[in-house]
């Protein structure tokens, strides 16, 4: 048969071009997980802090001053105007400031401030490290969702997860590389976890939801074996026709994406099937109970995705744009996620995972602490919390402050741009050095932009 | 000009702008600007400086550091320059200056802390009167957002008029046509040669693929391999594009563009139930090869090619009339904002979306960038940008704007169903008397008079079982006879409605206007007469028949190219301007220019036949070439841009089901009507055919905005809310996966399989018949060879044997393997490259 390993080569070679530096790093990083040894460290930029991401992303935006950045002089202005100017462009009209419908109390050693939305998360303080001056540049969600994922809310720009795949290849053969569990197909859809011009096998793999899990991954036919025999001969007609047609990286590719699809065959429904988990597993993360039982399932696959060598897994949970009907909805998009959150942070921990794993809550932007209506609140990309959890970053740590109201971030500020630099850093990787020509340019995903923020470094 | 072309270059182009139309208008008015004397700069220092020290510079000014709307007041430089919204004061009209109407509160409403007294407002008019005397020279630090060199912008290529080109004469044999000379001079002047012809076979797959999206059956490829006749390539395409299958494959491109979906998306996913309409004007006006000029015009304004004002429309028939309605689809088949509360908002996103998508799909000008700001790259300018969206804005493309608003819809002329509904209407009046009299009849028979309370009530507690059920009877009649009132048929459609100019929208602000009222006018930088060319209309309209006109005109230097391009982008899977939709500053150069230019004469020459062009294009030698390489070709031009080979391609989604469902002749390519649900059962033509689903060709499945059928997009279909016009091409495991595992493949693998077993013969002549369905060729050697080492092994051995040498083999004659062998190499075969690629 047809070497494998010599044709992917090709075809990585073939495909990645520019890109040489990024594809040492993949294939070192591959031998690694073939027991290689340490030496493909020396692949990487820096040492790695995290080896792997997994980053809980909440769509719509939830209310920073409604979870974790507690603002008494807002309790105490309630009502009144803003005493300083909005931001120049809204997406929305809003009216005078809004206190927290939720109490907050100090939490864990670290003392942070977490409100009632989040209880079960709180009693996770310690392992946290908050940023609370994050700040973009686009008050829309299509276009905050583009900047966070892709870091443009201008161009089509491979997504970060899609860089990641990129610069550090698959830890486990078997599996994509970048797993996205149900995914937004608004705001801007596939753009957010796809490749763009990196070459296609980084775009992410889709898990819509776990009734379907990824389709067509059954054959109700065949068994492996004779599944294997098929593609056998799939594979000599392929490699028959490519002999005849000459090199062509595309061709090549898709021989390889062939092989990947038969390894994800036999090892992704194990991965996904969540039936051999402990019945106390499943209540860590709510599996048990309606409310949290799909965002808990959504939480415990990507720990096995995770666990498994997918290097970037994205979890999305919607729709937290309380426009209005703040204390409802926000209040029930929280219980849906706080325990399974708790439950992914405690599972990862008991297993020795979280210090190789980062995991990162946020999402496009936050919401304003002036009022739209009476129980709304409008986007604010102006300031807004995220917190990381793991793989390499400061514990019981609260980074950068937004103004008195919790409206603009005013010290130590954070913006995406930098934030991805930070992310890069852990996993190993020089923002600035991972790049892509494209159309006569060389592109990263920080674009010209980001600085690595190393206060939050543990 | 007065200023030199040094200073020029180092201010900014806004001033250039500025200072071009100022120079347009009154050439004679720089010569008298910024020399004043002494009293006039006095009055500055006493009446002005310290207004706009206090209340504008906190705002506006480089000390600051703000400069909101873009707008530095700190300096003259600034002042003239002006923000957004353009320059504050206006030397021509001082009483239209911007900074004026800011004051008085018109529009912008600064400063924002309170109105200014009428005696500062006035002082300021009387400054501007005088020319704005102001000795700040300090330059403003701020650099505005326009980097547009505007003269040089004048002389880009795509807004230049087509050039008359003639090809170079033929200086080889190679050339089968004019487009071969332009191809051959550019490659040997880089010393680049070409591959050779591609067999008969491949051409024929790439053919069909091409221009009907389905593979040639055995019989017409086996017909045209062996054909001695000279113009056997002329009649197979004459004969592809007679075929209506060639609209539903070159009708799906446009709809790419068009943004096509059969449901809204957006906020309120809705379903779009006429939304087909416009999909089969659009399949039918491929097929009936209508002149694109007509095409254009039609989609942006056929309604009002009806119209009683149009010399042409009292021959129109009402087929005709219903297609014009349909066309005008096209403006509202985008996704919309639903439940927008903020209705203005709505319709200008509405207005928006339609001058985008219209500005991408006929123009290749992304004008929509305009919307907020003067384009960056491109010389739009936001008050072009408005001057259009004054058509939109007097066109009604909404039904109301209601909680979740509704968009339009528009009853199609059918005198026929009105003659029928007019009979229809008797019957029901017919019905409707028999009820009465029965009625009437038993009031009288029960003594129930007709003026007593409740008179249905009583008759109904007398009445006894059968006068109850005889009266039900008639009553049911009448009521099935209402239901079933034959009614006119709908699309979505535009129509006029009054005519609302609307003025330059501060930041794209809908709340923030500034400025006049704009006429509907053509985007400046493609004025061709005078400088303030404007649609010439008639009061009462939109305007937009004429921006179609305007649009199709031949001398329009974009409309043609960017058509010409999308057609060749078809053939080659790139345009000769790479960028298909961005024919502006930031868009791809052609490589081609002159055979571009050539091209698109050709084409207005043509009356603008879309069928000519494909006829010449795959006629070509350039389209003829095969997909392979040479060494030194490959080295100096890898991208091949000098069009020495053809481009291998993947088939898009389209063709790749079409041809599985055409390989077992199960493929319905009906034209037209509603979209179908991939997962509908199909025309049940054979029990096995039930699990595949439907087997319209797949232009007819539904495009649902928010639930996109996974199978699409896996193969990278179209993110149908936004106008496309070249699908990426992705590979990824799931399409593998969706070729393994889904139940259309493997069935169409296990069809074709027992069709080719049922015919008999051997396995060689199996084989044959299967590379011949499933790649359009003979078998090779190595097929054989593969194939063999599957067939001739013992039942338990076949699934080892292919890992074995290819050895000592027994002939494939002598070969007759079982059924389920023979599933198992179709299925493979319907994995690989080669039927996933056309060459």
């Amino acid at each position: 048969m047809w070497n494998r390993t010599e044709l992917s080569r090709r075809a990585m070679l073939g495909n990645v071009g520019c890109g040489f530096g990024a594809w040492m790093l993949a294939s070192l990083l591959h031998q690694q997980s073939h027991g290689m040894g340490s030496k493909a460290l020396d692949g990487l930029h820096f040492p790695a802090r995290a080896k792997r991401v997994i980053f809980l992303f909440m769509h719509g935006g939830p209310s920073q001053v409604d979870t974790f950045d507690y603002k008494p002089q807002l309790i105490k202005d309630d009502g009144k105007p803003l005493p300083f100017e909005k931001p120049r462009v809204q997406f929305s009209q809003t009216g005078n400031l809004l206190k927290s419908p939720w109490a907050f109390a100090q939490h864990g050693e670290s003392g942070a401030w977490v409100s009632e939305l989040f209880p079960e998360v709180a009693k996770c303080v310690d392992d946290l490290c908050f940023i609370k001056s994050m700040h973009g540049s686009n008050e829309a969600h299509g276009g905050a969702l583009l900047k966070i994922h892709t870091g443009s809310d201008t161009f089509v720009r491979p997504s970060m997860g899609a860089w990641i795949s990129y610069g550090l290849g698959s830890e486990n053969e078997n599996l994509p590389s970048f797993v996205t569990i149900n995914a937004t197909l608004g705001h801007g859809g596939v753009q957010n976890f796809g490749s763009a011009f990196l070459p296609a096998e980084h775009q992410a793999t889709r898990i819509g939801n776990l009734a379907s899990g990824i389709s067509n991954l059954k054959n109700p036919e065949l068994s492996e074996s004779d599944l294997r025999t098929q593609l056998d001969l799939a594979q000599s007609l392929n490699q028959g026709h490519l002999k005849s047609v000459g090199r062509d990286s595309h061709l090549e590719a898709r021989i390889q994406s062939m092989e990947l699809a038969f390894r994800m065959q036999a090892e992704a429904p194990g991965v996904l099937d969540q039936s051999g988990e402990t019945e106390s597993t499943l209540k860590m993360y709510g599996i048990d109970a309606k409310q949290t039982e799909n965002f808990g399932k959504q939480c415990l696959l990507a720990r096995r995705l995770s666990e498994s060598g997918v290097r970037f897994v994205q979890v999305s949970h919607s729709y937290w744009d309380q426009h209005d009907a703040l204390r409802a909805q926000h209040q029930e998009l929280a219980k849906q996620v706080d325990l399974p959150i708790a439950g992914l942070l405690k599972d990862l921990k008991a297993r020795g995972l979280l210090d190789e794993t980062l995991v990162i809550w946020g999402a496009e932007f936050g919401r304003t602490p002036t009022a739209q209506g009476t129980d709304g609140r409008d986007h604010n990309p102006h300031g807004f919390t995220y917190w990381m959890a793991g793989g390499g970053v400061k514990r019981g740590f609260s980074y950068g402050e937004t103004d008195e109201y919790g409206y603009y971030a005013r010290e130590n500020r954070v913006h995406v741009h930098d934030f991805h630099a930070t992310l890069m850093h852990l996993l190993g990787i020089d923002h600035e050095k991972l790049t892509y020509r494209y159309g006569g340019r060389d592109f990263r995903l920080t674009d010209v932009h980001g600085r690595v923020v190393h206060e939050l470094l543990a | 000009m007065i200023l030199s072309s040094s200073v020029r270059r180092v201010l900014s182009s806004k001033l250039a702008i500025a200072c071009f139309f100022v120079s347009l208008v009154f050439p004679w008015f720089a010569r008298n600007t910024w020399s004043f004397d002494e009293d006039q700069m006095a009055f500055f220092e006493e009446r002005i400086r310290p207004v706009l020290v206090e209340h504008c510079y906190e705002c506006h000014s480089a000390r600051s550091g703000e400069s909101k709307g873009g707008l530095l007041l700190d300096s003259r430089k600034g002042v003239t320059l002006g923000g957004d919204s353009g320059s504050s004061i206006d030397l021509v009209n001082p009483d239209q200056s911007l900074i004026l109407g800011a004051l008085r509160y018109d529009d912008l409403k600064m400063p924002p802390s309170g109105k200014l007294s009428d005696q500062v407002i006035d002082d300021f008019a009387k400054w501007i009167a005088m020319g704005a005397p102001d000795p700040r020279d300090e330059a403003a630090t701020v650099a505005p957002s326009l980097t547009v060199d505007w003269e040089g912008a004048k002389n880009f290529w795509s807004f230049q008029p087509r050039t008359a080109v003639n090809p170079a004469k033929a200086s080889s044999e190679w050339c089968r046509n004019p487009i071969d000379s332009f191809v051959e001079q550019k490659r040997n002047a880089a010393g680049v040669q070409p591959v050779e012809e591609t067999s008969r076979a491949t051409w024929l797959r790439r053919v069909y693929i091409d221009l009907v999206g389905i593979p040639p059956t055995p019989e017409e490829s086996m017909a045209f391999e062996q054909s001695a006749e000279p113009d056997i390539y002329e009649r197979t395409v004459d004969a592809l594009l007679a075929s209506p299958t060639y609209g539903q494959r070159w009708g799906r491109y446009w709809l790419d563009l068009a943004r096509y979906a059969d449901s809204n998306g957006a906020d309120e996913n809705h379903a779009y139930p006429v939304a087909w309409r416009y999909r089969d004007y659009v399949v039918d006006s491929f097929n009936r090869d209508t002149p694109y000029h007509l095409f254009v015009r039609e989609q942006l304004a056929g309604d009002l090619l009806i119209s009683s004002s149009n010399p042409q429309a009292s021959s129109l028939s009402e087929a005709d009339q219903r297609r014009l309605i349909a066309a005008t689809g096209f403006l509202v088949i985008g996704p919309k904002m639903l439940a927008e509360q903020d209705k203005p908002k709505l319709v200008a996103d509405l207005v928006d979306e339609q001058i985008d998508t219209m500005g991408k799909v006929f123009l290749g000008l992304t004008i929509g960038c305009a919307r907020c700001h003067d384009h960056k790259f491109d010389p739009i300018l936001a008050s072009d940008y408005y001057a259009l969206a004054s058509v939109f804005h007097s066109t009604k493309s909404m039904e109301h704007l209601n909680h979740v608003a509704q968009w339009n819809e528009r009853e199609l002329p059918d005198s026929e169903i009105v003659r029928s509904m007019a009979v229809h209407d008797t019957k029901i009046e017919q019905a409707n008397l028999q009820v009465q009299q029965h009625t009437s009849e038993l009031m009288q028979k029960h003594a129930i008079p007709a003026d007593s309370p409740e008179p249905s009530k009583q008759l109904e507690s007398v009445l006894n079982d059968s006068e109850k059920e005889s009266l039900a009877k008639l009553k049911q009649v009448h009521e099935e006879l209402t239901k079933s009132r034959p009614k006119l048929p709908k699309a979505m459609a535009v129509q006029e409605s009054e005519v609302r100019l609307v003025s330059v929208h501060v930041r794209g602000n809908h709340l923030q206007m500034t400025g006049q009222p704009l006429a509907p006018a053509v985007p400046t930088i493609l004025r061709r007469r005078a400088a303030t060319e404007t649609l010439q209309m008639a009061p009462s309209s939109s305007g937009r028949l004429e921006l179609a006109n305007w649009i199709a005109d031949a001398q329009n230097p974009l409309t043609a190219r960017v058509m010409v391009n999308r057609i060749w982008q078809g053939h080659f899977g790139s345009g000769l301007v790479s960028t298909g939709s961005n024919f502006g500053l930031r868009g791809q150069l052609p490589t081609h220019p002159e055979l571009l230019d050539w091209l698109a004469n050709t084409f207005v020459e043509n009356d603008w036949s879309i069928k000519d062009l494909h006829r010449l294009i795959v006629l070509s030698a350039t389209y003829r070439m095969s997909t392979g390489s040479n060494s030194h070709s490959e080295q100096v031009d890898p991208e091949n841009r000098l069009l020495w080979r053809q481009n291998r391609r993947r088939l898009e989604i389209e063709p790749l089901r079409d041809s599985l469902l055409s390989m077992v002749d199960l493929l319905d390519t009906r034209v037209g009507g509603e979209a179908t649900a991939a997962s509908a059962a199909p025309d049940a033509r054979a029990v096995w055919a039930s699990k595949i689903g439907s087997a319209r060709r797949t232009v007819y499945l539904e495009v649902n905005r928010a639930a996109m059928s996974d199978f699409l997009t896996t193969f990278d279909f179209v993110e149908p809310g936004v106008s496309v016009d070249r699908r990426p091409t992705t590979i990824v495991p799931h399409q593998a996966l969706y070729l393994m595992n889904h139940p259309l493949p493997l069935e169409v693998g296990r069809q074709l399989a027992s069709q080719i077993w049922s015919q008999g013969g051997n396995d060689a002549q199996r084989l044959e018949q299967v590379v011949r369905r499933v790649y359009g060729r003979s078998a090779t050697v190595v097929e054989k060879q593969i194939v063999q080492s599957v067939a001739s092994s013992r039942k338990e051995e076949q699934d080892a044997a292919i890992s074995h040498s290819l050895e000592s083999f027994e002939s494939l004659e002598n070969c007759h393997s079982s059924l389920e062998t023979w599933v198992k190499i179709c299925r493979a075969m319907l994995l690989t490259n080669e039927f996933l690629y056309v060459e």
